[in-house]
């Protein structure tokens, strides 16, 4: 005989199995977060480290990102390496970090909170932990073993060009892939819509249309509201989209041949060779290449999470709440008003995210426009002896 | 010399490149072709950088006209691509 307890435990128990894959995904997160191995410790200051590390990254082609303490690293679509660099008890510590890119923790953090793929999520975390770290052994470590750290770049203007060109470069290529996820993620949108939309015609039609006929109209006119919408969004959308993606691919494409130029001395046949018009055009650009990433959700992991949590974690506790009718009613009361609560605080993380952009566009634009001014005045008077 | 008091920084920029990336004296028609714009308008370029000294232009025996970077040039070059460099990277740059 089954206890009134018994279809709880059994809730309980299928949420552990339904939810493994996400916990087993948050401990390999932590062991990313928490491991930082060492790579190097050396004499030489912090500062002079990062820039002289950077340099030697760029210089062989690998995407960088300087921070005054750290250096992102980009290795390929998914995985990512940071490179911390502290002063330490004995001398210039270089630690690495397993990390992803913003393609890399959509694809962990959406699988890990879907059900049973979050199975799927452990391996490509997994995937990317391996790859991080190889690259920070093999690739980084024989970088590390070329000079002593810390010797200064030479003061050159190729390395002027290559460090201001590989910059641009990131840059365009950041902006062009957020663009380029945004169509998606409009597209996905879409579909999810015409998903819905089908399935309220199919089913309201037929309430509305008693007889034989409703049935099959209802179904008729499902299908064809959806694919009408599905089709027509998704068109408009790629319309609209497809000039700014195809435009900010080309400038990756260019400052990647560019770069690659510069840093070996000879030009790929049909490819760019002037460093100085290129950084000017990007020096116009970079404005709008750091706008276009500001504004993708993603771009800010953190908050991206906290809205994907909310809005998966809400939808999928008022959806348990209201159709779960063999649960106690408090616990049915509970579970819904648990999944409104976290709809609103999705609703207000990504109300808090808009206004901070804003802000920041905003303070973005202004400066912008002074440094715009002066780059001009700056340029005038250096040419002008 | 009119119409050049605010010349095209592209333009400028294109003949600089030019002639750091030819590593010593380049000749004047192929130095016309990387910078992209007609003869007449390029030589009122060349003629606006060589009073700012940042170009020599020279008549080789050969009959051929080369021009150079001057040493005050390619300091302006290095100082330019420095410069644009920092706001790049979205720093404030000195100069």
């Amino acid at each position: 005989m089954r206890s009134l307890a018994d279809p709880l435990l059994d809730f309980v128990g299928n949420t552990l199995i339904v939810f493994g894959g996400a916990l087993l995904t948050l401990v390999v997160l932590v062991a990313w977060f928490l491991r930082k191995p060492i790579l190097a410790v050396t004499a030489a200051s912090p500062e002079a480290v990062i820039r002289d590390l950077a340099f030697r990254l760029r210089a062989t082609g690998h995407w960088v990102k300087e921070r005054e303490d750290r250096l992102d690293v980009r290795i390929d679509s998914l995985s990512a390496l940071r490179i911390h660099v502290h002063g330490g008890p004995n001398g210039t510590e270089v630690r690495y970090e397993v990390s992803a890119t913003p393609s890399g923790w959509t694809v962990v953090l959406v699988s890990a909170g879907v059900g049973y793929f979050g199975y799927a999520s452990v391996l490509v975390s997994l995937l990317i932990h391996f790859r991080s770290r190889r690259f920070a052994r093999d690739t980084v470590g024989q970088l590390l073993r070329l000079a002593p750290l810390g010797t200064p770049p030479p003061a050159d203007v190729r390395t002027l060009l290559v460090v201001g060109l590989s910059e641009a470069e990131r840059l365009a290529t950041e902006a062009f892939e957020y663009e380029r996820e945004a169509k998606q993620n409009r597209i996905g949108i879409l579909l999810f819509g015409a998903v819905i939309l089908w399935a309220v015609v199919f089913a309201g039609l037929p309430i509305l249309l008693p007889g034989p006929l409703g049935l099959p109209l209802g179904t008729a006119a499902a299908t064809a509201s959806a694919v009408a919408l599905a089709v027509a969004g998704a068109s408009i959308v790629t319309v609209r989209s497809n000039p700014r993606i195809r435009e900010l691919q080309q400038e990756a494409g260019l400052y990647a041949a560019a770069r690659a130029f510069e840093a070996s001395g000879f030009p790929a046949p049909g490819g760019p060779r002037g460093g100085l018009e290129l950084l000017l055009r990007a020096a116009e650009r970079s404005s709008y290449w750091r706008e276009v990433r500001r504004r993708h959700m993603w771009h800010d992991p953190v908050t991206g999470f906290v809205v994907f949590l909310f809005a998966y974690g809400g939808s999928l506790t008022v959806a348990l709440g209201a159709g779960m009718d063999f649960l106690p009613l408090p616990l049915r009361v509970g579970l819904l008003a648990t999944g409104v609560t976290m709809l609103l605080g999705m609703w207000w993380s990504s109300r808090s995210w808009r206004r901070d952009v804003r802000k920041e566009d905003e303070r973005d634009r202004a400066d912008w426009e002074a440094r715009r001014q002066a780059l001009s005045a700056e340029l005038w008077k250096i040419l002008s002896g | 010399m009119a119409g050049m008091d605010r010349p095209d920084l592209y333009v400028i920029a294109r003949i600089l490149d030019g002639l750091w990336h030819a590593n010593g004296p380049m000749l004047r028609t192929h130095l016309q072709v990387a910078s992209n714009v007609n003869y007449d308008i390029f030589s009122r370029y060349l003629e606006w950088m060589q009073g700012k000294g940042l170009v020599s232009v020279e008549d080789a025996s050969d009959g051929h006209v080369r021009v150079a970077l001057t040493a005050q040039g390619a300091e302006a070059y290095r100082k330019v691509v420095q410069w644009i460099n920092e706001v790049v990277r979205g720093r404030a740059p000195g100069a």
